[in-house]
């Protein structure tokens, strides 16, 4: 024993590190997975990223630079990387870190499936990120890989090697790993809330995180499946499920696809809107305008989002196009009442703008773009004219890529603090986000009216009309000032990590139970909790006194019910909207 | 400069101030850029229709842009903590407001979706019965697009094609002309003979009809792109060796958009519409042009290595004009096409042993291979070889020293290169499910050739 303490003693800084890094690879806490979820999606980000700027090099003037089957092999790694590695696992980050925070819980659920899913969507990432080294190079048929392209059919004139399997096999990978967390989420908020959190008390990043938990539960099996039957039909014998040659159907790709991807946007915008819901709580000082109504757009979206699929599908010619233009049509009342909903929240509120705020008035601005415009592809004879062009492009890059990315953004500088002690230096977080502003609002916005032009996607050259040249060329200097913006952002949190200012447990004088704990939270959470009346449990606690002759705060009004133990007030249930 | 200061220190002041600015700067970039916030003017009436819509769409977007992006700003701007102390209302619900929020987006998405509805209908919708329609048949395939064109309506064929007439088996069917494994390379439909009065044969097209001409790779244009190095300094303009459609002004025309291969998509910005080329289906798009011009076209749905260079061009002449072209495409038909495919010898050099499929198609007909084993090689009385998965060495013995019933072909009537040419083309027919094809093939074949 002497002789092991004695070791232990000399080899002490290399004894801690070497724990340290098995703490957390067994690690089951859901805080770390979280973290852990951040930086592996933020390092698949900053890839993704690179994949851009490597694109906007190529296309910032006419005449090739890279080789076409590089470019391919680029942007359908960007897109893949994006959506599978980055947007959706940061929302999973977040979901993990503070959704049990929020409702009071020691952990989650199910904490060993919990790392078991975190495990097999690094292996999926890192599966697909190697496909690089396969031969025939990685998947080059878009994040949406469209057969018979990616099939060798006969007469596919360059059917994709290995690199087309690594990819099937990790997104299934990944879609396995949602799966698992889906559940977690749902039986944490639904089996693991703390005494008087009741469901219309829950943070609005908790909601979200529960519609975007239903969500996965329902579509990933239909990606799962069609990426098994394209799996077997690159390599069983006689799948015939997408081959036309041999009678299978190359649209049911489409439709099974998109089945899932396009509850996929919700599920990479939703977390990021239950984020910047939190932040408007928290930095004007008034309850979320309308929260019962915003739970509804929520769900509303959730639901209607399982019956628009075929929008990404008009110009096939497959589409009962009435329909699915209705029912996209219709999205935009929700989207629409979320919006006004986050306007007033922040409408004769007590305002202050740290660069977590900043990023949530970004938020707003860069989503009621691709709101509106989304409104332009649901009008299908529009659609005729856009769909495939720049326009869809911008579109969707203002929705669910830099609307969401804006919002994960405001929820790093909102959690930082909470996560590790420490605030976010606010000076490069402004930097970052007018870098960032500026850059994107150049890129999308331009490539919106290059796609009016008719300059179509996923091309890796184009033709000298005039004015195209100098759209790109914008397009490409705003996408580097947009690096430039995230790199700031990148300098921010090794800078902050280091040397930035100390934060105590709850330095935005937050609302919700998470800054009801030390930051970062000891592993068992919470040492005790407050009482809970409403859905702002701390702000009650804060200001409750001050407000009580405020006939219009909710827990004097009797609109938050009361917990468990105030028998006198009305029951949650028996609540009117005023 | 007083001005600009005073008019800073009110917050709207401020406001106005930011979001002048932000505005000019946007319209400045945009105007730099020589881009516009609209659709391109269309040369068709569809898209006239759809981009009479778009402005619809776009009106009332701008509106919402601009009052939703104002109430952002003002309530950033207007709405500040002044102490530390300050709590603000904690108004949390307004049902006049909600319901006004709910019910107002709905009011103006139904009212979209009807104005879209019936602009959809309008846009699709198909040529009267007794309109005379001209009809092309799009085939897209990696990389190049082949068009070919329908006899229209009252071309009267002796004038043009009578020669390749008289050299087929014309058989009298159900008082319709029949004339199978025609080696014509115009027309696409099939087509019945409506009058026949000596050489002048009138022909109308039936898309049901009997058997009839189905003709073969496009007259006119073709062109199979290999890699950046056919494209001049990796530029994409119309270039000479630009596949066109050429089409009439005015009058209803039905494309039928097929693949050969993988997805493509037929888009043509000034026609402000596009369809994609799904391998298994032939889709329908219905277009009146209005302007006479060259429209550059290109494919729209990414279809593999090559996808951006898969461009094309649609050329639109008054209808007289477009007669006479017609007609004398139909004369130039019968001749060899091996110069559309821009260049024979240049091809075969950077296909090397691949071989050429569009010289292959050329042979496939000219030695008469489709008479045994039907024009998209699916098999009549000869086995389907479509697709054929022999290899190209054993197919080069059977034509050498064929087993069953093939009639011989030395090297000097077909080169091994030929032969390899022909295969490649084989390769990029679709091979047709089995049971459907061969038994009425053949039963044609019976009834034609008694």
């Amino acid at each position: 024993m002497a002789t092991l303490a004695g070791a232990q003693t000399s080899t002490y800084a290399g004894a801690n590190a070497w724990r340290v890094i098995l703490e957390w690879l067994t690690t089951v806490d859901h805080k770390k997975i979280g973290i852990m979820y951040l930086w592996t999606a933020g390092a698949f980000g900053l890839v993704g990223m690179a994949f851009s700027l490597v694109m906007r090099t190529e296309l910032a003037q006419t005449g090739t630079i890279i080789s076409a089957e590089t470019y391919n092999s680029i942007f359908t790694m960007h897109g893949s990387v994006m959506i599978f590695l980055f947007l959706l696992p940061v929302g999973a980050a977040f979901m993990n870190y503070s959704m049990p925070l929020q409702i009071g819980a020691l952990d989650m659920a199910f904490p060993r499936i919990n790392a078991l899913s975190f495990w097999i969507f690094l292996f999926g990432g890192v599966l697909i990120t190697l496909s690089f080294a396969a031969e025939g190079g990685t998947a080059s048929a878009g994040w949406t890989a469209y057969p018979p392209v990616t099939l060798d059919t006969g007469n596919n004139a360059e059917p994709p090697g290995a690199g087309m399997d690594m990819w099937l096999i990790g997104v299934i990978l990944l879609g396995q790993a949602s799966i698992f967390g889906s559940v977690n989420f749902l039986v944490t908020i639904f089996k693991m809330r703390a005494p008087g959190m009741t469901m219309w008390r829950l943070p609005l990043f908790t909601w979200t995180t529960l519609v975007t938990g239903l969500l996965i539960l329902l579509s990933t099996p239909v990606l799962a499946a069609a990426l098994v039957l394209g799996f077997i039909d690159r390599n069983g014998a006689g799948g015939a499920f997408f081959d036309p040659a041999a009678g299978g159907q190359p649209l049911l790709w489409q439709n099974l696809f998109w089945f899932y991807s396009h509850p996929a946007v919700y599920i990479m915008i939703l977390p990021a809107m239950g984020i910047v819901s939190d932040v408007f709580g928290v930095f004007t000082r008034r309850p979320v305008f309308g929260y019962r109504s915003m739970v509804l757009a929520l769900v509303g979206i959730g639901l209607l989002g399982f019956i628009v699929w075929a929008h990404h599908m008009f110009t096939t010619g497959g589409v009962f196009l009435p329909f699915f233009m209705g029912a996209t049509f219709l999205i935009a009342v929700p989207t629409g009442v979320k919006m006004f909903n986050w306007i007033t929240t922040m409408w004769r509120g007590s305002n202050i703008f740290p660069t977590a705020m900043l990023f949530s008035v970004g938020f707003l601005m860069l989503f009621l773009i691709g709101g509106i415009t989304g409104v332009f592809h649901a009008a299908v004879p529009v659609d005729f004219a856009l769909h495939d062009t720049y326009f869809v492009v911008g579109h969707f890059h203002y929705t669910m890529s830099i609307a969401a990315t804006f919002g994960f953004l405001a929820g790093c500088y909102y959690w930082f603090p909470k996560m590790f002690g420490k605030f976010m230096n606010e000076g490069l977080g402004k930097l970052h986000f007018w870098l960032l502003f500026i850059g994107v609002n150049l890129v999308f916005f331009t490539q919106l009216l290059l796609g009016l032009d008719g300059m179509p996607r996923r091309i890796n050259d184009y033709a000298d009309n005039p004015g195209w040249e100098l759209m790109n060329m914008l397009i490409t200097i705003g996408a580097f000032v947009s690096a430039a913006g995230m790199m700031v952002f990148l300098y921010n949190v090794f800078y902050s990590l280091k040397w930035g200012e100390k934060a105590g447990s709850d330095p935005w004088e937050g609302t919700t139970l998470e800054w009801a704990t030390t930051s970062p939270p000891p592993p068992h959470n919470f040492d005790s909790l407050p009482e809970i009346r409403s859905e702002r449990p701390l702000f009650d606690l804060r200001f409750g006194e001050k407000l009580q002759d405020d006939p219009h705060y909710h827990v004097n009004n009797g609109h938050n019910g009361s917990n468990g133990g105030g028998a006198k007030q009305p029951d949650a249930s028996a609540r009117e909207e005023g | 400069m007083r001005a600009y200061q005073r008019l800073w220190r009110t917050r709207i002041g401020r406001l106005t101030l930011v979001m002048g600015a932000a505005a000019l700067a946007l319209l400045a970039l945009s105007g730099l850029a020589g881009a516009q916030v609209a659709l391109p003017e269309a040369v068709t009436e569809q898209g006239d229709s759809i981009r009479t819509l778009y402005f619809v769409v776009f009106a009332i977007g701008v509106v919402v842009f601009v009052i939703v992006e104002a109430m952002i700003l003002w309530v950033v701007f207007r709405y500040k903590r002044k102490s530390d102390d300050e709590l603000p209302t904690q108004v949390a619900h307004n049902t006049t407001a909600e319901v006004l929020w709910t019910g107002i987006p709905t009011v103006i998405v139904v009212v979209l979706f009807i104005v879209s509805f019936f602009v959809l209908q309008d846009i699709q919708a198909a040529a009267d019965p007794d309109e005379d329609v001209v009809i092309v048949d799009v085939q897209g395939r990696q990389w190049a697009w082949a068009f070919n064109y329908a006899v229209p309506l009252g071309t009267e064929l002796s004038e043009s094609i009578s020669p390749d007439l008289a050299e087929t088996e014309i058989h009298l069917k159900d008082s319709s002309l029949v004339v199978p494994f025609m080696t014509l390379k115009i027309g696409v439909e099939h087509m019945r003979v409506v009058a026949r009065t000596g050489d002048v044969v009138t022909v109308d097209r039936a898309v049901n009809g009997t058997v009839a001409i189905r003709h073969r790779a496009g007259a006119e244009v073709m062109r199979v792109f290999n890699g950046t190095d056919t494209v001049a300094e990796g530029r994409m303009q119309a270039a000479d060796n630009t596949p066109i459609v050429t089409v009439p002004v005015g009058q209803m025309i039905r494309f039928n958009i097929a693949s050969a291969d993988v997805l493509h998509a037929f888009y043509t910005p000034q026609f402000l519409t596009k369809l994609d080329a799904v391998p298994g289906r032939v889709q329908t798009l219905w277009v009146r042009i209005t302007d006479s011009g060259d429209f550059m076209s290109q494919c729209a749905e990414f279809c593999g290595r090559d996808h951006a260079r898969m461009i094309y061009t649609v050329r639109a002449l008054p209808l007289a004009e477009y007669m006479d072209w017609f007609e004398d495409k139909a004369g130039d038909a019968p001749e060899p096409i091996e110069g559309d495919f821009g260049g024979e010898e240049e091809v075969e050099a950077q296909e090397g042993a691949v071989g050429n499929p569009a010289n292959g198609q050329n042979l496939f007909f000219s030695l008469g291979c489709n008479v045994c084993h039907g024009d998209q090689g699916e098999g009549l009385v000869g086995p389907t070889i479509a697709m054929t998965i022999v290899p190209l060495d054993r197919v080069i013995t059977q034509y050498r020293e064929p087993l069953e019933a093939m009639q011989v072909f030395p090297p000097d009537k077909v080169s091994d290169e030929e032969i390899a040419d022909i295969y490649a083309w084989l390769q990029t027919v679709p091979r047709p499910p089995e049971a459907d094809v061969i038994p009425s093939k053949l039963a044609e074949l019976i009834e034609a050739g008694g």
